[in-house]
């Protein structure tokens, strides 16, 4: 795959300069300029020249960073920066490196061209986005990131719990309805990098509101069945707290030098608390067939549920670590609520939560 | 929802404090509330330890442990603070402990008291001023002296229970000045649910008194009592002769939950009864001031029913009656009687308790407002009784209508009065819609002068059915056009405004015609269809207004022990003189007494003056309203003769100035 992706990439340089094709002919079969940076994945010798008889110059432990030049049949061309002694070029077999930034270009018309040369310590550089666009666009080689997301409640989590009570020998009833919101959610992740395209991470989302209920009671009459007051009321403040983590699987792919997808689900942990109208004050007086609605008696209530989560995060690099990205998260999860003795009510956590944010890569 | 608060309906407890500052001795302290666990555990150890040491001091003393009956290895303390060995009223905590140490303390303690713990009054004069303060009786245990936290401060006071004739006061009075601090009921209202006679479910306003809930209805503007005196037949004359009834002759029972279906349907139906004036009139109750209503059931034992006198059995089993210068304060009250069982009356006719029938209950409380309106007199000869019967009926049966479906079944609503206190059901009954179907007049012509005035009643009473559901009289033949079922209110109105504001105590059926018509002009204006209603009703039933003055007499033979004061034989007269279109005045009147030849008797008989003499059903006047009646009771002798006639003649001044002169039919006097 690499080789197709370099055969591509030259194949639209030779668009660009006509030269390029003589250089080819003298030098693909050995030499093909890389100019990117590489991650040595195992400890490695690096020698003067491509030649594994020689005196190592020095052994390059694992995760060394090194700036690759070119690549030479099994061999890439690399310079370390030593700390002591300042850069130091040599030749490193290419098995032992990933190559993660960079761009392969033509060979330098001429002996001016310099190749290899650095701008700045290439093993001082951390990993870059840049890089990762260079490469095959369906080929992840990050090990991970961090995205941090303002996301929008989408969906409706609104609901409405029905409980009944007993009041003068009679059944009575009370039917809270809590109005829908669209809360900021905070999304907070991180991802590592398992295999080729897959990683695993966490989310943490957060979502508090402070929502209003409306309320209507049944209340049964002191002197006679089946004659309920009504009482209709408003309760300004009932908020709704949902602390949600998201495990999640997610499958990465790149599209292009510089967009990211990645697909992802698991399973979520939600803790929710809820402020639930548990009772109804209501003022009535003789002949008691009125009552009128005086206030709410709350209750905050909490539990924790699981439930899932699946999404596709988009993002758009903008320079070597930091991307901004759009994420759709739809999660959900059952949660029973005590409204009152033996009494529930199940409300549904999560929803479809749209965002962007930004993303930290490394 | 045991928190819920209907304000109206919740525990009334109500705290009285009496602020005399000034006047008692008071120290201010520090009252300190706990609510500590173990997830405040830092306050958890400080507040053990302090516990602690306060019962090693006896500065706590352990009133109560119990064991958790929930969760195993839990112990629950009570404990009471004291200061300088005397308790502390409200300073009381309690303590969950499990196996590993406390768990939680609730409560409040007081600190920095500083009070001077010498009381002035000695218990028995704190007694004195307990029950003074209450109005009432020594209840319970004795005294107590106690440490009284108040806004102003500490007191130290006597706290002790007082006993009014229904309820039972919680006083603390201060233990120097012995000047009241702080009062309160243990009356707490409650509704209970409750089993009426023919199995059906009842709410029961009932209150709770020491543990058990009594048949005292306090949700009510009014205050409704249900007595139960068991069978007890002393204990039930006693109190309808006025003896006040304590706490325990009140119906009552230990949860709340009502079985006994005589009790339940007459708290519940008096209720419904008065709610029913309310509603549809407007009226406080009885008296239209709230006048408490008292209703006394179970007089006597269902068992005795075959030993019981004649009086008895007619009066306190086969009977209900309000009596309203009886009960516990002479303002009325309701006495049902207890029924017959099967087999008694008939082999297969039950008699239910009279409060199973809503309309009985509703009919007899209708006399209460009858005595505190109208005041329709019960005089033999006067209409007035029938009256009064009569609208009693129209509003038992209405009240059913305002409540319950329309049907023949128990527990629906018809113009079959007391069709619910037989099984089967009617066999006791007044039909409004039809009334000789029950064995009463539909006309007044069917009427009998002097007679029963339940019977003569449902005249007026049927007079009400056609107003409202129309139809054809079958005595007249005459047509009524009825303003339906669906505005039977406005029949209902004009009547109970003919009864409550317009009518004298002296009415008649005329003047009954002449009151309802006037009233449906009041409420629904002349010439429409509630007046035209009421007025078909009227002249279907033969009623009209009379034109002329009238009299009537109606003897009796008496003993020498009724008219000691005339010749024997003696007979009573009872004398009606009524006048027409025109208020009368009676100038003279006389009695002439024949023997059987049809001579007249001399001496005359000696009259006292109208006024004196006709005081039975009015004012005791010489004037005589229109279309209202005068009544005399005489006794009369015709010189020992066995047999004769009489008649009465009377001579008056109309308006117009112009001389009348009426009399009675002669009727005859024989032995």
């Amino acid at each position: 795959m690499q080789k197709i992706v370099i055969v591509i990439f030259v194949m639209g340089a030779c668009c660009l300069d006509g030269r390029v094709a003589v250089t080819l002919d003298a030098q693909a079969a050995a030499v093909q300029v890389v100019n990117g940076s590489g991650t040595l994945l195992t400890q490695s010798p690096m020698f003067l020249l491509p030649d594994a008889q020689r005196t190592p110059l020095v052994t390059l432990p694992v995760d060394t960073i090194v700036r690759v030049v070119q690549r030479e049949g099994d061999w890439y061309r690399v310079i370390y920066h030593d700390a002591a002694l300042g850069d130091r070029t040599g030749y490193v077999q290419a098995a032992n490196i990933r190559v993660e930034a960079g761009g392969s270009r033509p060979p330098p018309a001429g002996p001016s061209a310099a190749p290899g040369l650095p701008a700045q310590p290439p093993n001082q550089r951390r990993p870059g986005t840049a890089a990762a666009t260079s490469r095959t666009p369906s080929s992840w080689t990050d090990r991970g990131y961090v995205s941090v997301n303002g996301t929008y409640q989408a969906s409706s989590n609104g609901f409405t719990a029905a409980t009944t009570f007993t009041q003068n020998v009679e059944a009575g009833s009370l039917t809270a309805t809590y109005s829908a919101v669209r809360p900021p959610v905070l999304d907070v992740g991180g991802w590592a990098r398992v295999s080729r395209n897959v990683a695993v991470g966490a989310a943490v989302t957060w979502l508090s509101r402070a929502g209003e209920g409306t309320l209507t009671a049944a209340i049964p009459h002191p002197f006679l069945f089946n004659t309920p007051r009504t009482v209709t009321g408003t309760v300004a403040d009932v908020p709704r707290r949902e602390l949600a983590l998201h495990t999640d699987v997610s499958w990465v792919v790149p599209i292009g030098r510089r967009v990211q997808v990645a697909i992802f689900g698991g399973p979520s942990f939600f803790q929710v608390k809820q402020r639930l109208v548990t009772d109804v004050n209501a003022s009535s007086t003789y002949p008691f067939d009125t009552a009128t609605f005086v206030g709410a008696v709350t209750a905050d209530v909490s539990r924790s549920q699981v439930g899932f989560n699946a999404g596709v995060d988009v993002t758009t690099l903008v320079s070597k670590h930091v991307g901004v990205g759009a994420i759709v998260r739809y999660s959900r999860a059952s949660v029973q609520l005590p409204v009152s003795a033996g009494q529930e009510v199940t409300i549904h956590a999560g929803g479809l939560q749209v965002g962007g944010g930004v993303r930290f890569r490394f | 929802m045991t928190a819920r608060s209907m304000l109206a309906v919740g525990c009334t407890a109500v705290a009285l404090t009496v602020g005399l500052s000034g006047q008692t001795a008071t120290v201010q302290g520090r009252p300190i509330a706990l609510a500590v666990t173990r997830a405040t555990a830092d306050d958890m150890r400080v507040w053990d330890d302090q516990v602690d040491r306060m019962i090693r001091s006896r500065d706590l003393l352990i009133r109560e442990v119990q064991a958790d009956a929930s969760v195993p290895d839990r112990q629950h303390q009570r404990l009471d603070q004291y200061y300088q060995g005397v308790r502390i009223s409200g300073g009381d905590l309690t303590r969950q402990m499990a196996g590993d140490g406390t768990t939680s303390i609730f409560g409040t303690i007081h600190t920095a008291i500083g009070l001077d713990m010498t009381p002035k009054l000695s218990a028995d004069e704190a007694r004195l001023a307990i029950d003074n303060a209450a109005g009432g009786r020594p209840f319970g245990a004795g005294v107590e002296l106690v440490v009284l936290p108040l806004s102003d401060g500490y007191h130290l006071a006597y706290f002790g229970q007082s006993v009014t004739d229904l309820e039972i006061i919680n006083v603390f009075v201060d233990a120097s000045s012995g000047l009241p601090l702080r009062q309160y009921s243990d009356f707490i209202k409650e509704v209970g649910a409750g089993t009426g006679t023919y199995g059906d479910n009842k709410k029961v306003s009932a209150t709770a008194v020491a543990g058990a809930f009594v048949a005292d209805d306090k949700l009510r503007p009014t205050e409704i009592t249900t007595f139960d005196t068991k069978g007890n037949f002393a204990r039930a004359q006693a109190i309808i002769g006025g003896v006040s009834p304590s706490t325990s002759d009140i119906a009552s029972t230990t949860g709340n939950s009502w079985t006994d279906g005589t009790v339940v349907d007459a708290h519940v139906y008096a209720g419904l009864y008065y709610d029913y004036l309310f509603k549809r009139f407007g009226r406080h109750g009885l008296d239209g001031r709230d006048l408490r209503i008292d209703l006394l059931t179970h007089p006597v034992r269902l068992a005795d029913i075959s030993t019981a006198s004649s009086d008895v059995l007619g009066t306190y089993y086969l009977n209900a009656f309000y009596a309203s210068s009886a009960g516990p304060n002479g303002q009325g009250l309701m006495v049902f009687g207890e029924g017959a069982p099967k087999g008694f009356l008939a082999p297969n006719l039950e008699v239910k308790a009279f409060s199973a029938a809503f309309d009985v209950v509703a009919h007899e409380l209708t006399h209460g407002v009858t005595a505190n309106s109208a005041r329709l007199n019960g005089f033999p000869l006067s209409e007035a009784g029938a009256l009064n019967e009569g609208f009693s009926d129209i509003f038992g049966v209405s009240t059913m209508f305002f409540y319950q479906p329309s049907g023949s079944s128990p527990l629906q609503a018809s113009y079959l009065l007391g069709k619910d206190l037989t099984v089967p059901s009617g066999v006791l009954s007044r039909s409004l819609s039809n009334p000789a179907s029950t064995g009463d007049p539909d006309h007044y012509t069917r009427r009998i002068i002097a007679g029963d005035p339940h019977f003569n009643s449902v005249i007026m009473s049927h007079a009400f059915y056609l107003a409202i559901e129309g139809g054809t009289n079958r005595t007249s033949g005459l047509a009524v056009q009825g303003v339906g079922a669906a505005n039977r209110e406005q029949i209902e109105k004009a009547f109970f405004r003919a009864l409550t504001v317009l009518l004298p105590s002296n009415a008649s059926f005329a003047l009954a015609r002449a009151t309802t018509i006037q009233a449906a002009r009041d409420l629904y204006g002349s010439g429409g269809a509630v007046e035209r209603a009421i007025t078909q009703a009227w002249d279907a039933v033969g009623v009209q207004l009379r034109t002329a003055p009238t009299a009537s007499v109606f003897p009796i033979a008496t003993t020498p022990g009724q008219c000691p004061t005339v010749s024997q034989p003696s007979w009573g007269l009872y004398l009606t003189a009524s006048a027409g279109a025109s208020n009368i005045v009676v100038n003279q009147w006389q009695l002439d007494a024949f023997d059987a030849a049809g001579v007249r008797v001399t001496p005359a008989p000696t009259t006292p003056a109208f006024a004196l003499a006709f005081s039975q059903c009015g004012p005791g006047s010489s004037r005589v309203l229109a279309q209202t009646d005068a009544c005399a009771a005489i006794c009369i002798g015709l010189g020992g003769r066995t047999s004769g006639s009489v008649q009465g003649v009377f001579t008056a001044t109309d308006d117009a100035n112009q001389t009348v002169t009426f009399s009675t039919p002669r009727v005859p006097l024989t032995r």
